[in-house]
């Protein structure tokens, strides 16, 4: 008798639709998988073969054969177990077909007939949504995770024996309704802490609103990292769009808090300079989402950006102008969102005094060699510049607080807001995504402000993408003020912040 | 056709194994150049030169095709000039151990002006860019040949800013045709095209780090005063002044703050008698009473710059140390924004500029 089931395959961050094709007819007893498997699916064989057993069910002594398809897509992961388990089943006539007809099964099988929680359940759901499906069976512990797609019955079960109950028309009770327990927002870093620092502070205001890359220069210990960490603490909430593409992604690298359904809170992704390039870029020989896509719709910091190897820095070209990144591998090659906001920080010298001369002494050439380990195209791709300064003595004694987080988050919000509003229908979000074509739609330059361009692109020899970024700030510049038109002193600010050393 | 003496001078000048004292020993016992080069090796010998250099001298190597070389150097733009020539700089010969040639491109310092040599640390501080470039700029506006020796530090930056207003003249520690430290390119090509460089090496000698303290008597010889801008306590500029004292020439120095480690070594001058400076004036001055034609000068005319009021709060602020954005903000009451399109605007008349990142500082003293 033959059976089909269905169950999903995770590609990239996005599920495929994988049937689970199940057949029994006579010939020699045993059991046979097929359709392009890796190793650990193919195991899948005898934990199956076991659970099914010990959950009591004799097997008639024929030969069994299944199939994924489609065959050509390899598979990988342990998640296929269930609805092996259940189109065997089914075939076998201990199950109805018409229970299987429109559900999905998702899990990885015990021995014992226990099912445990898989990662990838996010999209998975959605794929399952998207198909057409109505039903959904996840490991208990996935349910709250399956559930945020709404719109499908989700059934969380805890072994093989309690599917086949809810498949005979006895759903589970008893299962406690896991609360939802969503990370909250509470316990970031907080600006009021920061003393000083307004120039630092106006940057990363700017750079948040318009999501543009910044740059910290400064000596140690001036708080390049304390600024940056703070950085997630005063950006707007997530939408329900960003946080289930960011969800897909956390939940595909099995990162997703356990229980947790939703990402609530922008990422800030602080990855050691010692950080390969593949495990920056994802990939791995089942592709795995690197740092830079942990990072989407939140904060890439990379800490004494010229203590990385340089290969790793030069990777982020491509998804810092195309917001996501493409894994090739032998087998597949994916695409992972990268849509980060990219914050470094580096010293400016070896030492680290400079421009104070009373402590650096390091060498002009020593100064440059350190800082070309930089690639002129990374520090193209950056928005804001900032050397921060020391903290004298008297800011750190004041007591008198900062301006704390939340304030400036609702100023932050305000003029994303304007944007949004402003690129309605468009693919762009913030003004740091509008493409070259756009800037002449949007961004009206009045003529002193060419003539003011036209003077600093020759004094300080920018190049034509730095031009392009210069604008784009002033865009943003011009959006906190609640400006229609972009005027000098927006570019002029903006000049300032592209200062290289 | 009979080679010249100059031609043969070529060739020496070539042999890197002879140095001063032995051509000296040389021409005594053989009376010309030419008589050297055609000198056998047991006549050589007998002049108690060293083993090495008898090799050199009649070492194959420089000898082919050196007087061919020798007519395509004009070709390159490079001029050769011997001690027994008019046109050898007057100035160099009473030192004891004046050079017997040069290579230059561009023109010699001319003879009838004053020229001054501005001196100082590589590793300088704002603070020292910002005088070496006033003092350089005021000096050649006031006619006076500025003469350094283009490395990186006080000396680029004083013969930068004076080509914008006069003559400015290198003396190299390598070959003519070598741009020794590369990232003054254009700084060479300007001094080429305006002014001149010097070098006692032939062309394609790299700066090898012995060169430079013999390079700076050159210096020091063909000027009338020395200025020291920046220099630690054990600098490589005070070579340059033992050399100058040595010629008896005058020795200035900018003063700087007690405890500042790249202004000790110009303090210990003062202290040991050098002249103080504090503008151009005082080197003005000092120059008038030796050198009569410095009468002549003209008074550098200083250049104002136009500024509105919200300039002159910010530029009133502003020192030739670099001061973080930050700092001037906690000083100015303007808002940051503001503050921004206030410097920039500075910076577009001159007045300002960003020697890193956010910081500021003047591009002259403002006294």
């Amino acid at each position: 008798m033959f059976s089909k089931t269905y169950a999903a395959a995770i590609r990239g961050v996005d599920a495929l639709l994988v049937q689970v094709e199940a057949d029994i007819s006579d010939g020699l007893p045993g059991l046979e998988l097929v359709g392009f498997l890796a190793s650990e699916l193919r195991e899948a064989k005898e934990r199956v073969r076991v659970a099914i057993h010990n959950a009591g069910i004799v097997l008639p002594p024929k030969k069994i054969t299944v199939n994924l398809s489609p065959a050509d897509v390899r598979k990988e992961g342990t998640a296929f177990d269930l609805a092996i388990a259940v189109a065997i089943l089914t075939a076998s006539g201990h199950l109805s077909e018409e229970y299987i007809k429109q559900t999905m099964f998702v899990g990885e099988l015990s021995l014992d007939g226990r099912l445990n929680p898989v990662n990838g359940i996010l999209p998975i759901a959605c794929c399952a949504k998207e198909c057409g499906l109505v039903q959904l069976v996840v490991p208990a512990k996935n349910r709250a995770e399956a559930m945020v797609t709404g719109s499908l019955d989700v059934w969380g079960c805890e072994t093989l024996r309690q599917v086949m109950e809810l498949l005979l028309g006895n759903p589970p009770d008893g299962i406690p309704e896991e609360e939802k327990k969503g990370e909250t927002a509470a316990g970031l870093p907080d600006f009021s802490e920061i003393c000083g620092q307004q120039a630092a502070k106006r940057a990363i205001e700017i750079a948040v609103s318009g999501g543009h890359n910044l740059l910290f220069l400064g000596s140690p210990g001036s708080g390049k990292t304390m600024l940056a960490k703070r950085i997630p603490s005063i950006m707007p909430e997530l939408t329900f769009e960003e946080s289930l593409e960011l969800s897909k992604i956390y939940s595909v690298s099995g990162k997703l808090a356990a229980g947790g359904t939703l990402m609530k809170n922008r990422p800030f992704q602080a990855p050691h300079h010692s950080i390969t390039a593949s495990a920056m870029a994802g990939g791995g020989r089942n592709p795995k989402p690197g740092q830079i896509s942990l990072a989407t719709h939140g904060v890439l910091f990379l800490d004494e950006l010229p203590e990385f190897e340089r290969r790793t820095i030069e990777l982020l070209r491509q998804p810092l102008e195309e917001r996501k990144i493409t894994v090739n591998r032998v087998a597949e090659s994916c695409d992972y969102p990268a849509a980060f906001m990219f914050v470094a920080a580096m010293n400016p010298c070896p030492c680290g005094a400079y421009p104070d001369r009373k402590h650096c002494r390091c060498s002009e050439p020593q100064i440059r060699k350190y800082q070309s380990k930089i690639s002129r195209a990374i520090l193209d791709r950056i928005d804001l510049f900032l050397q921060v300064a020391p903290v004298a003595y008297e800011e750190l004694q004041q007591k008198g607080q900062g301006e704390c987080s939340a304030a400036i988050r609702g100023r932050v919000t305000k003029t994303r807001r304007i944007q949004q509003e402003r690129y309605a229908g468009l693919s762009v979000r913030t003004n740091a995504e509008l493409s070259a074509k756009q800037l002449t739609q949007f961004c009206i330059l009045p003529p002193e402000g060419e003539a003011l361009l036209k003077e600093a692109f020759f004094r300080y020899g920018l190049s034509a993408r730095a031009y392009h970024r210069i604008i784009r700030v002033a865009r943003t510049i011009a959006d906190m003020e609640g400006a229609e038109q972009i005027g000098t002193k927006h570019l002029c600010e903006a000049i300032g912040y592209r200062r290289q050393v | 056709m009979e080679n010249t003496e100059k031609q043969y001078w070529y060739w020496l000048s070539k042999v890197e194994e002879v140095g001063i004292a032995m051509r000296k020993k040389l021409l005594q016992a053989f009376g010309s150049v030419r008589e050297i080069f055609q000198a056998k090796e047991k006549a050589l010998i007998g002049t108690g030169i060293t083993q090495k250099a008898v090799c050199a001298l009649l070492h194959p190597k420089y000898r082919e095709g050196v007087f061919e070389e020798f007519h395509k150097l004009q070709d390159r733009d490079i001029y050769f000039v011997t001690k027994d020539e008019e046109k050898f700089p007057k100035r160099l010969r009473p030192l004891g151990d004046c050079p017997d040639f040069l290579f230059y491109r561009g023109k010699l310092p001319p003879e009838e002006i004053p020229a001054v040599a501005v001196v100082g640390a590589r590793e300088c501080s704002v603070y020292g860019r910002g005088i070496a470039r006033m003092l350089a700029g005021e000096l050649a506006g006031a006619g006076v040949a500025v003469i350094s020796g283009m490395a990186r530090g006080v000396d680029g930056h004083a013969q930068a800013q004076a080509l914008k207003y006069g003559k400015s003249y290198a003396v190299l520690g390598c070959g003519v045709d070598v741009c020794y430290p590369l990232e003054n390119f254009s700084l060479y090509e300007e001094l080429c095209a305006k002014g001149g460089i010097l070098s006692e090496y032939p062309p394609g000698v790299p700066g090898l780090p012995y060169h430079f303290p013999v390079r700076n008597r050159i210096i020091s010889g063909l000027v009338d005063g020395l200025v020291v801008v920046e220099a630690r306590k054990k600098s490589g500029t005070l070579i340059t002044v033992e050399c100058a004292l040595e010629q008896g020439k005058d020795v200035f120095a900018v003063p700087g703050r007690i405890g500042e480690p790249l202004s000790e070594g110009c303090n210990d001058l003062i202290r040991q008698g050098a002249c103080l400076v504090t503008g151009s004036a005082d080197i003005l001055e000092e120059l008038m009473r030796h050198y009569p034609k410095a009468a002549n000068l003209k008074k550098f005319e200083k250049n104002e710059f136009l500024l509105e009021d919200a300039e002159k709060i910010v530029y009133a602020y502003l020192r030739l140390e670099p001061r973080h954005i930050e700092e001037i903000l906690l000083h100015v009451d303007y808002p940051l924004p503001e503050l921004m399109e206030i410097l920039f605007s500075l910076e577009a008349k001159g007045a300002v500029y960003s020697p890193a990142g956010n910081y500021y500082a003047l591009t002259a003293p403002t006294c």
